[in-house]
């Protein structure tokens, strides 16, 4: 079980992510349709992953992404774009996110995108571990 | 003079000094061509946006309003192209066409707008509230609750129009709208500080004197104290993350008003006003009705849940605990729980219940420290099963099941307060099945995919007979995807088709009547026996004999998809868009103001575009732009390009010859013709001479046809040829562009013999044509048509013939 923060500005489909994520796997979802408020929030608390849409007004999912890793050089950051947004995804991967989807999505692909994030996470974790320990033993 | 041009022509000289003849085609005929092509382009493109906008609607998309509009406000614009286009093709035939369209155009704004909201009562007792009356999905449901007759605690429900006059009077509106202008989007503290000032001028406002007056008259029958509680008019898919609406228990009457205040005023977050930022303030969706209810003097209660909400299926799940059921969710107090199935309570468990909830006296809600007398179980065996048969009642009278809130007297008498659809949660792929299934005879396979979904029927061929002979439960098979197929769709248990693809007018269809279909399908005609029971599996476009009930079962439904408001807009939207009504164009009602959607809009007009384009020979082309073809056959021919329809090098050249030929549909009939060879008219017998001598004395068109050129407009993809082979008249036109827009046709005009001898003809090649699928129609007219309506279709080779 991981917790995840959804931000997109559309509140249809953040209701929608959240429905579905809650509904279809054990994550917690905490949603904002305000990018600034997510950006409160991952000041006080700590997610697993970070959903978010790329086009906002007032921050984009750019900046969020940005601030994410600025808190934590480890943030996961899947993005949403928009059909025909492209570059944009493009550029939020170079900048670091860890995967992007297009809207309209299918549910199977977004569940299958956190699936796979959630693994990716515990393998850093562990990884870390293991270099630690590994140091550890060395000195 | 015509005979001197005609001279020059054949000597292939045009340019003589002095007055140079065009070798461009005349600029009225490519300007037709031109919005032909338009045309083509924007069927094709709305096809397309249609299919897409079903596939999203019904394979478990997630979409949000951005998408829906986006993708209506494209549509429209390609529809409008596309009646232009017919509009200058045809020198506005059509007036009704764009009065249609603009119907169909407002029709679909405004269900994106959503209803506006109308004046209306300000105040209902609960047993009047109905869905579209903007009192909120709970106070509605509640409404249906108390109608069922079932046991709902005695109360009435304030309509959001309600709080709109509220706003409007008080200027509370202005003031709203002011706040969000003035608060920075960029800055959170801003917005927090918007909403309180919001929250507090609700609060310092009088409500209107009819408000205020219905809602002490409505409280007169009611107990002394009531719950008040938010009914909003989004309230699952929208702004229910936005802000925990409140609600209010135990509340004396004369705070009623005040309690009330307290719930509209509970809207206005940080985040609702972020979204007004960009979205503006609309009351179609900052609205709420609000139910007020006798309060229910509860000993216990809790939620049930009509199916276990991880697994589905046939359990109830109730959940209690002491006192109010304030903390019956939310994790602070471990509350009782039962396990109900086949009327048995198969697992009970109860709960610690530290602490529990009683209205105060003063009002109010009292959290106090469970007494130990009341830390043993909530509910008895028979109540419990009580609780479940009252949750039956519900999820058989709404089809789904139900996540109820309920409370239980001292006397042991159970209120409902509150129900709406559970949700569900589903394991993924709980219910996979492989692409091809195991120990199955697959009949064809690789189809394409028309219509999601399966079904299982007899196989029936489409011969001779036409579709209305098509049987109840069938699966129709067909050669080609025609759009008058769709006359059968309401009989038909699933289709296949050899040919078509998914963004034909029929697999909308298909698609908006959730008939399964598989296009595509080689040689379907040849392996489905008639008469054979096949399962037509059209999500992986297979076919398997016999009836393979594995495929039969309904998926697992995308329930929680279906109640966001974007989806249900969708549904409503299309409405406007998917159905065809206009399947027959031989039909009286094929006509422009019968078009209600869409899709009729684009089939009428690609329909009469076809007419349109048909007609250019008919209206006998000018001589300029015309250059001779020049072959080894007796064929007086004038070719005149439209564009690509001639190698670049025969740019200048008067005289082309066949090896210049680039129009992909004229250099097939050509290679036709010279392999077929023609010597010229034959000799005829001396009776036949006479028919064609006295039939030419007296029939002037066929005068007149005899002194016509030969003219063959074409360009890259097209043709139209009107050709005269001795006294044998016949049009020829083709497209040949994507599978779905290609047409051949051919329409023959009779020749010059007497009427037998030509009946005699045409009798033979209808049934030439009809063994090479061609549609044929035949035609009795007075005289060789100028403007005679002609019959063609997607993707359909047809023949006309005229017997004059």
């Amino acid at each position: 079980m991981g917790r995840i923060l959804a931000v997109d500005d559309e509140l249809d489909m953040l209701a929608l992510l959240k429905m579905i994520i809650e509904g279809y796997s054990d994550h917690q979802v905490t949603a904002t349709n305000n990018p600034l408020e997510a950006a409160e929030f991952l000041g006080k608390d700590q997610f697993d992953l970070i959903l978010t849409d790329l086009k906002m007004p007032g921050m984009d999912g750019m900046e969020l992404l940005a601030a994410a890793r600025k808190m934590d050089e480890d943030a996961l950051v899947i993005v949403i774009t928009a059909y025909g947004s492209l570059e944009s995804a493009e550029e939020a991967m170079a900048q670091g996110a860890f995967d992007f989807i297009t809207k309209p999505f299918r549910k199977e692909q977004i569940l299958l995108a956190i699936d796979k994030a959630m693994r990716w996470r515990e393998m850093v974790r562990q990884n870390k571990e293991m270099k630690k320990r590994l140091e550890g033993e060395k000195s | 003079m015509a005979l001197g041009k005609l001279k020059k022509w054949l000597t292939g000289k045009r340019q003589l000094p002095g007055k140079p003849v065009s070798l461009a085609p005349p600029p009225a005929l490519l300007e037709r061509y031109r919005q032909y092509k338009r045309l083509l382009a924007a069927n094709s493109a709305i096809l397309t946006m249609v299919t897409d906008l079903q596939v999203k609607m019904n394979e478990g998309f997630l979409f949000d309003m951005h998408y829906v509009r986006s993708a209506c406000q494209r549509l429209g614009q390609e529809v409008e192209a596309m009646v232009a286009a017919l509009a200058a093709m045809s020198g506005g035939r059509y007036p009704g066409l764009e009065e249609a369209r603009r119907r169909v155009e407002a029709k679909i704004v405004q269900e994106l707008a959503g209803a506006p909201m109308r004046p209306g009562p300000l105040v209902l007792p609960l047993a009047e509230v109905r869905e579209g009356q903007f009192f909120g999905a709970k106070a509605e449901k509640l409404g249906d609750l108390v109608r069922l007759g079932l046991p709902v605690p005695k109360g009435f429900a304030v309509s959001a129009y309600a709080q709109k006059l509220f706003f409007e009077q008080s200027g509370l509106e202005d003031f709203i709208r002011e706040q969000i202008r003035r608060s920075h989007i960029r800055d959170l503290e801003s917005l927090k500080e918007a909403g309180q000032d919001i929250r507090e001028r609700v609060m310092a406002q009088e409500l209107p004197p009819e408000l205020s007056l219905a809602l002490a008259q409505h409280l007169e029958p009611l107990g002394p104290r009531v719950a008040v509680r938010s009914s909003a008019l989004q309230e699952d898919s929208l702004f229910s993350f936005a802000g925990q609406f409140e609600t209010f228990l135990n509340v004396p009457r004369e705070k009623v008003e005040e309690s009330y205040k307290e719930v509209l005023a509970s809207q206005f977050t940080p985040r609702v006003l972020y979204y007004c930022h960009t979205s503006g303030f609309a009351y179609q969706e900052l609205a709420m009705g609000v139910a007020v209810m006798e309060m229910v003097e509860a000993s216990s209660a809790g939620v049930l849940y009509t199916a276990d909400p991880r697994q589905g299926g046939e359990a109830a799940i109730i959940n209690a605990v002491c006192g109010l059921g304030s903390l019956a969710v939310g994790g602070v107090v471990e509350p009782d729980i039962y396990r109900v199935e086949n009327e048995q309570i198969v697992a009970r468990k109860v709960g610690e219940k530290t602490r529990m909830h009683l209205a105060a006296p003063e009002g109010g809600v009292l959290d106090l420290e469970t007494p130990p007398e009341r830390k043993g179980a909530c509910l008895e065996e028979s109540q419990v099963l009580t609780l479940h048969q009252l949750g039956a009642t519900l999820e058989e009278h709404f089809g789904l099941p139900q996540d109820i809130e309920w409370a239980m007297d001292s006397q042991g008498r159970i209120y409902l307060l509150q129900a709406r659809p559970l949700r569900i949660s589903r394991q993924l792929k709980t219910e996979y099945l492989p692409p091809k299934l195991k120990d199955a005879e697959v009949l064809l396979e690789e189809g394409i995919i028309a219509s999601r979904g399966a079904a299982a029927g007899p196989v029936y061929l489409l011969g001779e007979q036409g579709v209305q002979d098509v049987p109840q439960g069938a699966v129709l098979v067909t050669r080609q995807a025609l759009p008058e197929y769709a006359l059968a769709v309401g009989r038909v248990a699933a289709m296949v088709c050899e040919t078509g693809s998914p963004t034909t007018h029929l697999a909308t269809v298909l698609r908006e009547a959730g008939v399964p279909a598989v296009f595509g399908a080689k040689d379907a005609s040849h392996r489905l026996q008639p008469g054979a029971l096949v399962t037509v599996d059209a999500y992986y476009g297979n076919v398997y004999a016999g009836k393979r009930q594995e495929l039969l079962k309904p998926p697992p439904g995308d329930q929680v998809l279906r109640q966001s408001r974007a989806w249900k807009v969708l549904e409503r939207v299309l409405k406007h868009i998917t159905p065809l009504h206009l399947l027959d164009p031989r039909a009286e009602s094929f006509r422009p103001e019968n078009c209600t959607t869409y899709h009729d809009l684009t089939r009428f007009g690609h329909e009469k575009a076809m007419a349109e384009l048909f007609q250019i020979s008919a209206r006998g082309p000018e001589e300029d732009g015309s250059r001779r073809l020049s072959s080894n056959l007796p064929l007086e021919l004038f070719v005149i390009d439209l564009g690509g329809g001639l190698a670049p090098e025969a740019k200048n050249l008067a005289v082309v010859t066949p090896k210049h030929l680039r129009s992909r549909p004229f250099a097939a009939y050509w290679r036709g013709v010279e392999a077929a060879g023609w010597r010229g008219p034959r000799p005829v017998d001396l009776a036949g001479f006479m028919s064609v001598v006295m039939n030419a004395a007296t029939d002037t068109n066929i005068r007149e046809r005899l002194h016509e050129k030969n003219f063959a407009i074409i360009a890259a993809d097209y043709l139209n040829l009107s050709n005269r082979l001795g006294f044998h008249f016949a049009t020829i036109e083709s497209f040949l562009g994507a599978p779905e827009e290609s047409y051949a046709s051919l329409t023959f005009y009779g020749g010059g013999a007497e009427l037998e001898r030509r009946r005699r003809r045409v009798r033979f090649l209808c049934k030439v044509l009809k063994r090479l699928e061609f549609q044929v129609e035949l035609k009795r007219i007075p005289c060789p048509p100028a403007s005679a309506a002609m019959m063609r279709q997607l993707w359909r080779r047809s023949w006309n013939s005229w017997e004059g």
